[in-house]
């Protein structure tokens, strides 16, 4: 195999590469909610010796969706090299976000499980705390959720100017991306949900699917590279 | 020329990774260190009442956690610009991943300050008893370390990358890259597993030794060494040569 035929084949492979790796975040996502982990755990089901399973499957996504930054950055570096580095911290500071919230279910935890002196507080007012708890989280998972529709929002930009992909792509990303940025006002997320993650859902998927699939043209991803370097 | 400006500053930059290792490790243990002198292990009272007379002594020790994790951004920085040329990509990844690291572990240093102001707050108030205090002083050291260990899970992955471009590329010595390696694998796994169980036994506690051994030893090695770039060439040859014969 000749240089030039790695470097060919290499735009597919790793557009390939992503989608698979996205379609693992979406799983990870999948089994977070069925084991009662991320923004549905409630107060019976921290409880729950799933929602280890939960947790665990949580983290994951963030470290999935870190590796797809990576290659979503280098597959649309030649549509836009500025722009497509702004969109990659956006995903960056979603992870960070989305990563750290999860201390608030391990407070709830320790609240709830026993692991302080129980005779400090009634169990009327750990169970207050550990519901504050788990609001933290949501309102740290709609804070994430507003870099992530930021980047979406950049994505779709991107798959729209760029000639290898699909122009309806970009717009399925860009319109996850609006609903994904409705957690921008709490109320407004609240009154959408869960509509607003469905179609945040179908776009995503939609794209993980092509890339899957499909992957990008190798040619034209070549062609708009070159043309990228000349400006 | 022009890439003899960029070796020198490739390894310009290893060195400054090397010191950034040692720099950051001996920041982050002496703010603890400082905030562990202050805290009496079982007397919340004692503790509260220490805190309060050496505010400012405290602050710093916690100001110093929030800049080993300002350090480890530029520890990254100079890993990836050091490591880019064996491979962007994966070299990217590993940047975004300490990235991430860094800011959760900045993120996470709000955990002390919320209960530094609590402690100080209710001290003067006495709005909370003992009991109350002694409690939200646990609840502090679960938050801090489950804090601590998704950071380092974040941190094992992009440590995991760094040191299998060190291994790929034979910049650093091969023993010193494996146990980088070792010791990177070991941190995810630690880390998570004292999420799991927060009052791990000695054993598990002992996975954090390979990787501040082999940071330890690389950092050192980094500094005074810096890469060895025609092991590195080398090391790229041979996977040129692998591919194309692929």
């Amino acid at each position: 195999m000749t240089n030039a035929a790695i470097d060919k084949s290499s735009p597919r492979s790793k557009a390939r590469i992503a989608g698979l790796w996205y379609l693992v975040t979406m799983l990870m996502g999948v089994i977070t909610s069925l084991a009662g982990g991320g923004f549905t755990t409630t107060l019976d089901s921290i409880r729950h010796p799933s929602f280890w399973l939960g947790y665990a499957a949580d983290l994951s996504m963030v470290i999935c969706y870190v590796v797809v930054t990576a290659l979503f950055y280098y597959l649309f570096r030649p549509v836009n090299m500025r722009l497509s580095l702004l969109a990659a911290f956006f995903s960056l500071v979603g992870c960070a976000v989305q990563a750290f919230i999860n201390v608030f279910h391990i407070a709830a935890l320790v609240l709830l499980g026993g692991a302080q002196d129980s005779s400090a507080f009634s169990s009327e007012q750990l169970r207050v705390q550990a519901t504050m708890s788990l609001e933290l989280y949501n309102r740290g998972y709609g804070i994430a959720m507003v870099f992530y529709g930021c980047y979406c929002l950049l994505i779709g930009y991107f798959i729209f100017k760029s000639t290898f992909l699909p122009r309806v792509l970009g717009v399925l990303l860009a319109i996850s991306g609006l609903a994904c940025l409705t957690f921008i006002i709490p109320p407004l997320a609240h009154a959408l949900y869960p509509y607003n993650l469905a179609i945040d859902g179908f776009g995503e998927l939609a794209l993980t699917l092509w890339l899957l699939v499909i992957g990008v043209n190798p040619q034209r991803w070549q062609e708009q590279a070159g043309a990228a370097l000349e400006e | 020329m022009a890439g003899c400006e960029t070796e020198g500053s490739q390894i310009r930059y290893a060195r400054l990774a090397g010191f950034m290792y040692l720099f950051i490790m001996a920041v982050y243990l002496f703010g603890v260190w400082i905030t562990s002198r202050l805290e009496v292990p079982g007397n919340i009272v004692e503790t509260a009442h220490r805190v309060v007379e050496n505010e400012l002594l405290f602050r710093s020790g916690q100001a110093l956690g929030s800049l080993s994790a300002l350090c480890a951004v530029l520890l990254a920085v100079c890993l990836y610009v050091a490591v880019r040329e064996i491979d962007r990509n994966l070299a990217l990844l590993a940047l975004a991943f300490e990235l991430v690291y860094s800011a959760v572990g900045a993120v996470s240093q709000l955990i002390d300050y919320a209960f530094l102001k609590q402690r100080l707050d209710a001290y003067s108030s006495n709005i909370l008893d003992v009991k109350q205090l002694s409690a939200y002083a646990d609840l502090h050291s679960f938050l801090d370390a489950a804090a601590l260990n998704i950071a380092c899970i974040l941190y094992g992955a992009g440590s995991i990358l760094f040191f299998c471009l060190f291994l790929k590329a034979r910049a650093i010595p091969r023993i010193l890259a494996a146990w980088g390696l070792f010791g990177s694998v070991l941190v995810p796994f630690t880390g998570f597993a004292s999420i799991i169980f927060p009052h791990p036994s000695k054993l598990l506690q002992l996975g954090w030794l390979p990787i501040f051994v082999a940071e330890v030893s690389v950092g050192l090695w980094l500094l005074f060494k810096g890469v060895n770039l025609r092991s590195r060439e080398n090391g790229i040859m041979d996977s040129v040569v692998a591919q194309s014969t692929r």
